[in-house]
């Protein structure tokens, strides 16, 4: 009776631990299988938006009345140029400027900008120090440090050879029969050559212009080069259709 | 009781243990609390791309009605009012067109302050018939994001909803 009693214990037993297994397998597995949602662009679409405006185009009356006063040399300056100008010349004007510009925007987390360690705008409803999270964007001014003037010149000069050799790649196997190929150049052309491999004698045509009768190359498999310059008068700058028949 | 009699009962409790375990599990486990955060999290996602892609050149960079692949707003990482008026007449004239290039089931309604369309001020556009304080909808999820529209810093807003 014992050893019947232990036997009818056996496959219950076995079942309980196998579910009590997959549980703790699944639950064990489970939270490492999140989803990592970025839940805020804020910190990067603004750094974006002060990159992109120019402070000669915006539309904000505190920086027309910058302009107006003198105060902004050059209104080619992106919004954060100027900002980071005036971060080592005149703080206050950076701090209200970004004020002004940013005025709008509505913003629901706390936010802020800062030159260096210098905060040039805040607007946050609890202190910096105490934030959990932060999500951060950097941008690099050049041109610009604190104790120096902010305009200088700078200035290089390098050579380069105005002659370029472009290639155009047909691709590998381009197919039988007749065969029309795109090529795009800008510029002048002072030499083309081609480099197919094809079984059979063919003539090309660029842009619908007859441009020689070709001799095949050995075979199918060995390139061969022909020369297209005597036909160069033929092609265009832009887009070219180079026909085989 | 006889040994087979035993093995006989001891499996089918077994049995049903298990199977009973594993239908308590599902249902109470997977298909249950989490239901509602895998949809909220698909609708960010979703949410997240779309608005990716209206803050976007689109594709081709200088797409129209006709050859729209990609519906994208943004020239020169500034609202293009040129693009955005395609986008509303594409919205209001094929909605499920957009749903398709942007790839989604859900439905959407994207607006701003101060939009401008063919001369009109509007609040926005999307799924017709709705605007922004008439979706009613249990998931119901808001992208905001910043950008540039008539030489000014405009915060631009996204709802992605299911019904």
């Amino acid at each position: 009776m014992g050893r019947v009693g232990k036997r009818g214990l056996f496959f219950s037993t076995d079942a309980l631990v196998a579910l009590i297994v997959i549980f703790l397998t699944i639950l064990v597995i489970y939270p490492i299988v999140t989803l990592n949602i970025k839940d805020s662009y804020t910190e990067s679409d603004v750094i974006k938006v002060l990159s992109t405006l120019k402070i000669g185009e915006v539309e904000d009356s505190y920086a027309k009345s910058l302009i107006d006063d003198n105060k902004i040399r050059n209104i080619n300056k992106s919004l954060l140029e100027q900002i980071g100008e005036f971060c080592v010349e005149n703080v206050s004007a950076a701090q209200e400027l970004s004020q002004s510009v940013l005025s709008n925007l509505d913003i629901e987390k706390n936010f802020g900008i800062w030159y260096g360690s210098k905060a040039i705008y805040l607007r946050n409803s609890s202190p910096y120090e105490e934030s959990k999270n932060i999500l951060v964007d950097r941008r690099v001014i050049s041109g610009i440090k604190e104790g120096n003037g902010t305009t200088g010149y700078s200035g290089s000069a390098y050579l380069s050879n105005d002659i370029q050799t472009k290639y155009f790649y047909f691709g590998g196997y381009m197919g039988d029969g007749n065969i029309t190929v795109m090529m795009n150049y800008s510029g002048n052309l002072t030499g083309i050559e081609m480099e197919i491999a094809i079984n059979s004698d063919f003539k090309a045509y660029i842009n619908g212009n007859f441009s020689g009768q070709w001799e095949n190359s050995s075979d199918e498999y060995t390139p061969k080069k022909y020369d297209l310059s005597a036909y160069y008068n033929n092609f265009h700058s832009g887009t070219n259709n180079i026909t085989f028949i | 009781m006889k040994k087979a009699q035993a093995w006989g009962i001891d499996i089918s409790v077994g049995i049903i243990i298990f199977i009973l375990g594993i239908i308590v599990f599902f249902i109470y486990t997977l298909n249950g609390s989490n239901e509602a955060n895998e949809n909220l999290e698909e609708l960010n996602l979703n949410g997240d791309y779309i608005m990716n892609t209206i803050l976007s050149e689109g594709f081709p960079s200088n797409w129209t009605l006709v050859d729209v692949t990609k519906i994208g707003i943004l020239k020169n990482d500034k609202i293009d009012q040129e693009k955005i008026e395609n986008f509303y007449n594409i919205s209001r004239d094929n909605y499920t067109l957009t749903l398709a290039l942007f790839d989604t089931k859900y439905n959407y309604y994207f607006f701003f302050e101060n939009m401008t369309i063919h001369g009109n001020d509007i609040e926005g556009f999307g799924k017709p018939g709705v605007n922004s304080t008439s979706i009613n909808s249990k998931n119901l999820i808001k992208i905001t994001r910043h950008t540039v529209y008539s030489n000014k810093p405009k915060t631009v807003y996204l709802y992605i909803w299911e019904e």
